[in-house]
């Protein structure tokens, strides 16, 4: 399924519903391209939103639906004048923020995992942890478009 | 990542990478190409990510594993041509405090004499 609303430049929406699957990354990362091309996000901060992106999808396939590819994946996106804003669910039952260890941290340094959340909240504007009405967990992440709230650039 | 090469520099290895690092990019993970490396007996080994425009975690992961495995093995791994967003990756992650980085190939191997 993909709807695309498209009134005016500065304010979109898109849903696309894909099997829980890796191979759909680059997908995504493509979409949020040319969504960025009509939003006028410029190149060097593509880079930064399509990480997050990118490691908010992983994180859903590989964590919150446990690799399983009968399950389902959605990604949202949505732009307003003063923010964009990208939601990832899953069929997972979320995580407890407990559970994120700080992976600057000396004893955390040298392990090869546990990066994806930080680097999210790292490179979007607000971050949260939403269930929808069905029960699905979703990682929320906004983006400013306003340079002045915007913590990046 | 899409393509590596592997050569010999004045007794230094070089492993150049070529591009993105990312969940899924490649069937050879970086840890595998320098585990290889190490069997072979490499101690000094250059890892050049200069074509290497874009990395998430998994590819962070890789390069810490993989520095991690040289070291317990006797080895030393370093980076060189790193671009400014995979120096700004590892600022932010903290791991520019982990790795030697130097700015060309030429430094990077003169780094071990």
């Amino acid at each position: 399924m993909m709807e695309l609303r498209a009134p005016t430049m500065k304010e979109m929406k898109l849903s696309i519903r894909v099997h829980s699957h890796l191979r759909y990354t680059d997908l995504f990362h493509t979409v949020l391209a040319q969504v960025a091309r009509e939003i006028e996000i410029p190149d060097e901060r593509l880079d930064w939103i399509a990480l997050s992106l990118r490691e908010a999808v992983n994180n859903a396939v590989l964590h919150g639906n446990g690799n399983d590819a009968s399950k389902w994946i959605e990604v949202e996106m949505e732009s307003s004048p003063k923010a964009f804003v990208m939601k990832v669910w899953d069929e997972g039952g979320g995580f407890s923020q407990d559970v994120l260890r700080d992976p600057t941290s000396p004893e955390n340094l040298f392990k090869p995992n546990g990066r994806g959340i930080f680097l999210i909240r790292q490179f979007t504007d607000d971050l949260e942890f939403a269930k929808d009405a069905s029960g699905r967990f979703g990682i929320v992440m906004t983006v400013s478009l306003d340079d002045k709230k915007s913590k990046k650039e | 990542m899409t393509s590596k090469q592997v050569y010999e520099k004045d007794g230094v290895t070089v492993l150049q990478l070529k591009g993105a690092i990312t969940m899924g990019s490649g069937d050879v993970t970086m840890r595998s190409l320098i585990k290889d490396l190490l069997d072979q007996g490499k101690k000094e080994i250059l890892i050049d990510v200069g074509e290497v425009p874009f990395m998430d975690s998994t590819g962070l992961g890789e390069l810490v594993a993989a520095y991690t495995t040289a070291r317990h093995q006797g080895a030393t791994l370093k980076l060189i041509n790193l671009t400014k967003k995979i120096h700004d990756l590892l600022d932010i992650t903290q791991l520019a405090a982990v790795f030697e980085c130097y700015e060309s190939l030429e430094e990077g191997v003169k780094s071990f004499k």
